[in-house]
């Protein structure tokens, strides 16, 4: 290697040369990582005016003595070292302005300076300007991260700022790990072990899209008065604690504590610099992250929390060797490296604030703005050397819900003070008292019979229950009832006597039902096809004494085989013509019913509910939907699921009708939507997956007002697919649990509910109270996650004959009274909304990660063609996985799946798409409407879904077998049908890859479109996407952009058209040459005459920037075989100087240009021989007819070839510099160029036309084309000597210049 | 070295970190003496450079650091060595 081209090479900065921080953050800036943005830090500075003068000067000084601070970042990564000299360049931009002009003009250069769109200019990625007046001055820095750390910012500061500045000696690159011995193996034993264990982050409100937020983010400083803060820092000692631990802890026990108390992981930001201080010339950024678990807030003090924060802390520092990204990558191998796993970060620094205002500035805190990607929630606490603490918080506006953030930072600030205040705090953490709750209303004394007997009374003709029988009648309802009632006193029924209400679906459920009360009776609803055993078990534990049963035989033996006393239907003795006659009522039970829900060991749970318990929640549902005796409710759900308890009662007590299904039309959605046109019904009250199916019914049923959904999530989509059934319907969220008396919970659903995280699950109904409780059972503060309990005269009175179960679920609180703990998990809001937050069921870990089955079933749900989704987990251990469950429209797109993985691939993570979508033609459901999830896991699932027979790349696709060479560039294996980072490929060497891709094939793909589908397919269909929409056969593309180029060079396409075969001869020219390549993809003229080579060099400089032709600097022209041809003709035509033509075993004379005229046959193996050897796809020669890409290169081929046959090269004096191969060289005549053009060298490379760019040969060609002392003018080569490194090699032929 | 030279090793380090410490002060835990986290790990990682020991995390940790317990440590590791 010649010494200048050492040079040059030096001045690009090798990727393994930066830090790990300064890594993650060229990477969090790629377009498609997620949460991915500008890397930037602002931070203002009041300045004394007399700093101003000499600001240029020493930041010029900085810039000079610190490579880092010259480093100008290329599109494609490759980080470029300016010289020395460079920093001439660089200044201050001082704007001078009047004093009153000052505040303006000074807002102006900071909201520029912070704003989203900001941009650096080139060249180094740091801005510095002085706003300065007559009496006043401020200094504005933004700068990228990776340049400088916090060490390297003071340093900066006060030596931009003051010639007076000391620093410390520490020059660049010095690491606590530099000086010792490697620690890498041993570090890595101890994060193997650990690493995989850390819980996940703390689970905060994000918003629904929070993985796509914007860039905007929101800063906030808080400052602890010196006094406070040594308060603080005074008791931290007590406990062993050194204060940057306190305030991690303080985060980490508030972030603890909002997402439910369990311990979860953040991220930390420390430096690996020695300690002292960088010296003026070692600025850089050398932090580093760790991952850190914060352990369970429940039971603990502050004092043990922050001891073991801290020694986790120190432990893991001290196996410091292994970047964030490294450790991640052992907690999860196949992760997904587009994300930071733990998204909220801290890092404590140091600062000196009077030393700076000694030297002449002082730092506008409240105005820093941290621009960190991947980073949702990021804290850095300052300690400032005069005692006081600053408290900065950066975070992605978008990410979070309002106002969820500042009131964190104010639980913060006042954790602070209070720890500041109090050693008690220390030892168990403060706790702020909510407001109490507010006073409950009562039914008691009321029952539910009384109250439709009332109703009977008052309008005995009012249809009260419609079935496939026809109508029944309030007074013959009542009638039914008593008879039922006599029956049951007949039989030897007592008050408080349990009777199982197990008849098919209709009016006898009604009946039955009301007759049992009015007995005095507990009854006990049992869906008509519930299993023997199942009954067996209800009958032991429920104590039933009577059953009314349809009358078989089997049915009557099987529960007298029970104990129970079968019993049927009476027929009233008479119809009553009026209202019902008053009965005596027997001896009040206060129980209602019991219902029997699954119980988790399989053991049915008896719940009983009281009249007054029911009646509450009866009578809140009903005022709150106005409902009166013109409603009606079709009673969809099975009796055995207490949406029946309102089916029946909410509307009898209104003196309204409900409508009774049959056995036969309990699954039929066609005959609900007929019954509900038939009878007017008004109310719809389900689970969402029936409401679903009715939504897919797709008949539109105007007289319902209110759709009422509860007992599972509620797809986003359904609210609206509902309303188009009844638009002036409005949706309702009810929630809460069977022990709670049906629901206690409400929301009414809104648009903006349905773009939201989840359907918010609401605010308490009347008589009831929801609590979200921690782990102590005190009332959680707004936004953090709790155990949601309910309170109030709808709890249940616990599980029948249950007393373990009972005790508990079912809890006497001090405050709140007898609660139910439903295990449910919530937050409350600001504005008293509850936030359901997923049962235990739907919520699963699936290897380690936290998936909520209801995020991929939401995202399912909104994909054209899909009209509802269930998702599940199967399998057990390692062999777990997760499949979806979809049902289609009617016409799916062809593409569904495909569209579907891509859709779930885009928006989560990894962990949670899918291993299968699988269409299904119905959901199952369980008897209650819900999603019967235990059926799905026993689903047969078809083979792998995902298996794709075919190769991944088919042989005979060149550009295929290209970017499978870069693949395995990148990653030392060809790629499989795996995605890229299943292969084992990081975020950086996707960012390689396509970088590769780009520089040697010339696709330009983004990071975010790869993405989609990271498979060696699909970056081939996106770069061919990319490519056709160019709409061009002729393309150019630059491979290397140089900031301030010291020559430009364009390489021009050998006969195939493609460019790969220059990515050796780029990858080895020095950093400041601006590279641009031509290539074809298509025939220039697809009809017509056939197009002449100098024509097609025409087109190629037609496409290159402007700036190429331009004139400004030396330009080279090189061309390997045919493209040496058009490099010549090209540099004939163009009209500005070219200093060389590089001519790589290019034919020139008539007889090796041309054999002939060659048929199809022989220019077919030309072509496929061309194909392999530069691509090494060995293409099927049939496929070049029937495969359209292969076609159209076919056809480049001929083109060229044709155009080079019949070019006839005109004489020019234009310098070329010709290599030729070794063996069978292209241009036989040796002296053919020199005949032409004015030849600056020969020289024979080794092997033949397809080895010209073998490593040996490519760094003579390149030594060709960089030729720097040649550079001033073509008059100073005579021969081969001007061009170094071709002397000494073998074969050279000396040639005259003309 | 001694036995008696390791705590005056461990003093060194802290001294060249700015944290002087005199031998009555070897059984007061250094972090209530105003040793940082910062300072804490980069004298361990150099005691563990000096002494070409590993440091057991889970018993270094398990009380205060202090000077003598430092010593018993770095005692233990060579012995382990």
């Amino acid at each position: 290697m010649t010494e200048t081209a050492t040079e040059a090479l030096a001045a690009v900065l090798p990727p393994d040369a930066l830090s790990p921080i300064q890594r993650a953050y060229l990477v969090g800036e790629q377009a498609g990582m997620e949460l991915s943005g500008p890397a930037r830090y602002y931070v203002g500075c009041d300045l004394d005016p007399a700093c101003v003068p000499g600001l240029g000067d020493r930041l010029r000084r900085l810039v000079r003595a610190n490579p880092v601070l010259r480093v100008a970042l290329a599109d494609d990564l490759s980080m470029p070292v300016l010289p020395e000299a460079a920093a001439d360049e660089t200044d201050v931009e001082i704007r001078r302005v009047a004093d009153a002009d000052f505040d303006a003009v000074d807002t102006a250069v900071r909201e520029t300076c912070t704003a989203d769109t900001f941009a650096f200019a080139g060249g180094p990625r740091l801005r510095v300007v002085a706003v300065c007046s007559e009496q006043r001055a401020r200094l504005h820095l933004v700068y990228a991260l990776w340049l400088m750390d916090a060490a390297s910012l003071d340093v900066f500061l006060a030596a931009l700022v003051s010639d007076r500045a000391a620093t410390g000696t520490a020059p660049a690159g010095v690491s606590r790990a530099a000086g010792g011995r490697d620690r890498s193996a041993r570090d890595r034993r101890f994060w193997s072990e650990r690493a995989a264990a850390l819980p996940d982050p703390a689970e905060l409100p994000l918003r629904p899209d929070w993985r796509r937020a914007g860039p905007d983010v929101t800063h906030r400083m808080l400052t602890v008065d010196a006094a406070t803060a040594r308060a603080l820092a005074g008791t931290a000692r007590e406990h062993g604690l050194t204060p940057a631990m306190v305030y991690l802890s303080v985060y980490g026990v508030l972030l603890g504590r909002l997402g439910g108390g369990v311990p979860h992981t953040l991220t930390v930001l420390y430096s690996r610099r020695a300690g002292q201080p960088p010296a003026l010339d070692g600025l850089g950024n050398h932090g580093t992250t760790m991952p850190l678990e914060i352990p369970a807030t429940a039971g603990q003090g502050f004092a043990g929390i922050a001891g073991t924060v801290q020694r986790r802390y120190l432990a893991q520092a001290l196996h410091g060797s292994l970047s964030g990204a490294e450790i991640a990558r052992l907690a999860d191998p196949g992760g997904d490296p587009r994300r930071l796993p733990y998204p909220f970060a801290f890092t404590a620094l140091t600062a000196d604030g009077r030393r700076e205002a000694d030297l002449g500035f002082r730092r506008r805190w409240d105005e820093v703005q941290l621009r960190v990607p991947q980073v949702l929630f990021d804290h850095q606490v300052v300690m400032d050397a005069d005692g006081s603490v600053r408290l900065g918080f950066d975070w992605r506006t978008d990410a979070f819900d309002t106002g969820f953030v500042e009131d964190f930072v104010g639980q913060y600030a006042d954790l602070v003070g209070e720890l500041a205040a109090s050693r008690d705090h220390w030892a168990r953490l403060p706790y702020r008292t909510p407001a109490p709750a507010r006073p409950l209303a009562s039914v008691a004394g009321e029952t539910l019979h009384d109250r439709v007997m009332r109703r009977a009374a008052e309008t005995p003709d009012a249809p009260a229950v419609h079935d496939e029988q026809g109508t029944l009648g309030y007074a013959e309802l009542a009638a039914h009832a008593a008879a039922v009632a006599d029956a049951l006193r007949a039989a030897g029924a007592r008050p408080g006597d349990k009777v199982a209400v197990h008849l098919p679906r209709g009016r006898g459920q009604v009946i039955a039902v009301l007759g049992s009360l009015l007995a005095g009776c507990v009854y006990i609803p049992l869906d008509h096809g519930i299993p023997a055993g199942r009954l067996d078990s209800i009958a032991r534990r429920g104590e039933v004494r009577f059953a009314f049963t349809d009358g078989r035989p089997e049915a009557d033996q099987g529960w007298a085989r029970r104990g129970v006393r079968p019993l049927h239907l009476p027929e009233p003795d008479a119809v009553p013509s009026g209202p019902p006659a008053h009965r005596p009522a027997p001896d009040a039970t206060p129980t209602a019913y019991i219902i029997f829900t699954s119980g988790s060991t399989g053991e049915p749970k008896g719940v009983v509910i009281s009249h007054a318990a029911a009646l509450t929640t009866i009578d809140a549902v009903n005022d709150e939907l106005g409902l009166g005796a013109g409603d009606c409710v079709l009673s969809v759900s099975s009796i055995g699921f207490d949406l029946s308890v309102y089916d029946i009662f909410g509307p009898l007590l209104r003196g309204g009708a409900v409508v009774m299904l049959s056995e036969r039309s309990a699954r039929n959605p066609a005959a609900w939507a007929d019954l509900i046109g038939r009878h007017g019904v008004t109310i719809w009250n389900s689970a969402p997956a029936l409401a679903s199916l009715l939504a897919e019914e797709g008949t539109a049923v105007p007289t319902v007002r209110t759709f009422m959904l509860s007992g599972d999530w509620i797809p986003l989509t359904l609210p609206a697919a509902l309303r188009r059934l009844a638009p002036a319907a409005r949706v309702m969220s009810l929630g809460g649990a069977t022990e709670g008396a049906i629901w206690s919970i409400r929301h009414p659903v809104t648009d903006a509910d349905c773009a939201g995280r989840s359907i918010p699950y609401g605010t308490a109904l009347p008589g009831q109270d929801i609590h979200v409780l921690d782990a102590e059972r005190r009332l959680c503060p707004d936004w953090h996650i709790g155990e949601i309990c309910i309170g109030g005269a709808g709890v249940a009175d616990g599980y029948v004959n249950d007393p373990e179960k009972t005790a508990a679920a079912f809890v006497d609180h001090p405050v709140f009274g007898r609660i139910y703990r439903t295990g449910d998990r919530g937050r409350r809001h600001p504005d008293g909304v509850v936030e359901f937050l997923g049962r235990t069921d739907t919520q699963v870990k699936l290897n380690g990660h936290r998936v909520e089955l209801g995020e991929v079933e939401h995202l399912l749900d909104r994909l054209p063609g899909v009209r509802g989704s269930a998702a599940c987990v199967r399998g057990e251990g390692r062999r777990k996985s997760l499949v979806a469950y979809v049902t289609l429209a009617e016409d799916p797109p062809g593409t569904w799946q495909r569209d579907a993985y891509a859709a779930l691939g885009k928006a989560l993570p990894h962990y949670m798409v899918p291993d299968a979508v699988v269409a299904l033609d119905e959901i199952p459901l369980t008897g209650n409407g819900k999603v019967d999830r235990r059926r799905l896991q026993s689903l047969p699932l078809p083979d792998d879904e995902r298996a794709d027979a075919e190769p991944a790349v088919p042989a005979g696709d060149p550009l295929g077998q290209e970017i499978a060479g870069c693949w395995r560039e990148v990653l030392g294996e060809p790629p499989g049908r795996r995605g890229f980072f299943e292969a084992g490929g990081s975020s950086y060497d996707a960012i390689r890859l396509l970088s590769l891709v780009r520089g040697r094939l010339g696709h330009e793909v983004s990071f975010g479109d790869f993405m989609a589908d990271p498979t060696v397919a699909g970056l081939a269909s996106l770069c061919r996407r990319v490519r056709g929409e160019r709409g061009s056969g002729i393309w150019t593309y630059r491979p290397r952009a140089a900031v301030r180029p010291r020559l430009r060079l364009v390489l021009f396409p050998p006969v195939g058209g493609g460019v790969s075969c220059y990515a050796g001869l780029i990858r080895e020219l020095p950093g400041d040459i601006d590279v641009h390549v031509a290539g074809f993809d298509a025939p220039v003229a697809r009809s017509g005459p056939a197009v002449s080579l100098t024509g097609l060099a025409r087109g190629c400089l037609r496409e290159l920037p402007a700036e190429v032709l331009s004139g400004d600097g030396p330009l080279v022209f090189a061309g390997w075989s045919f493209g040496g041809a058009l490099a010549f003709e090209a540099a004939r035509i163009c009209g500005v100087p070219v200093a060389r033509v590089v001519v790589v075993d290019t034919p020139v004379s008539a007889a090796s240009r041309a054999h002939g005229d060659p048929g199809d046959d022989a220019l077919l193996a030309g072509f496929l021989r061309d194909i392999r050897e530069t691509s090494g796809a060995d293409v099927d020669r049939a496929d070049v007819a029937t495969d359209p890409t292969l076609r159209t290169r076919f056809e480049v081929y001929r083109q060229n070839i044709a155009a080079l046959a019949a070019w006839s090269p005109r004489p020019a004096a234009l310098p070329v510099v010709e290599f030729r191969a070794g063996e069978q060289p292209a241009e036989r005549d040796a002296g053919a160029w020199g005949r032409v053009a004015r030849t600056a060298g020969t020289a024979v490379l080794t092997g033949g036309h397809f080895d010209v760019f073998r490593p040996d040969n490519a760094r003579h060609v390149r030594d060709a084309i960089d030729a720097s002392d040649a550079v001033d003018g073509i008059e100073g080569i005579e021969g081969i000597e001007g061009i170094e490194g071709i002397e000494e090699f073998d074969g050279i032929e000396r040639a005259e210049s003309r | 070295m001694t036995r008696t030279d390791v705590p005056v090793a461990v003093r060194e380090e802290f001294v060249s970190r700015g944290h002087p410490l005199s031998p009555s002060q070897d059984d007061v835990d250094l972090i209530s003496l105003g040793v940082n986290s910062v300072t804490l790990i980069q004298v361990l990682s150099a005691l563990e450079d000096v002494f070409g020991i590993d440091f057991d995390m889970e018993r270094l940790f398990s009380a205060p650091v202090t000077v003598a317990r430092l010593e018993t440590e770095i005692a233990r590791g060579t012995a382990l060595a």
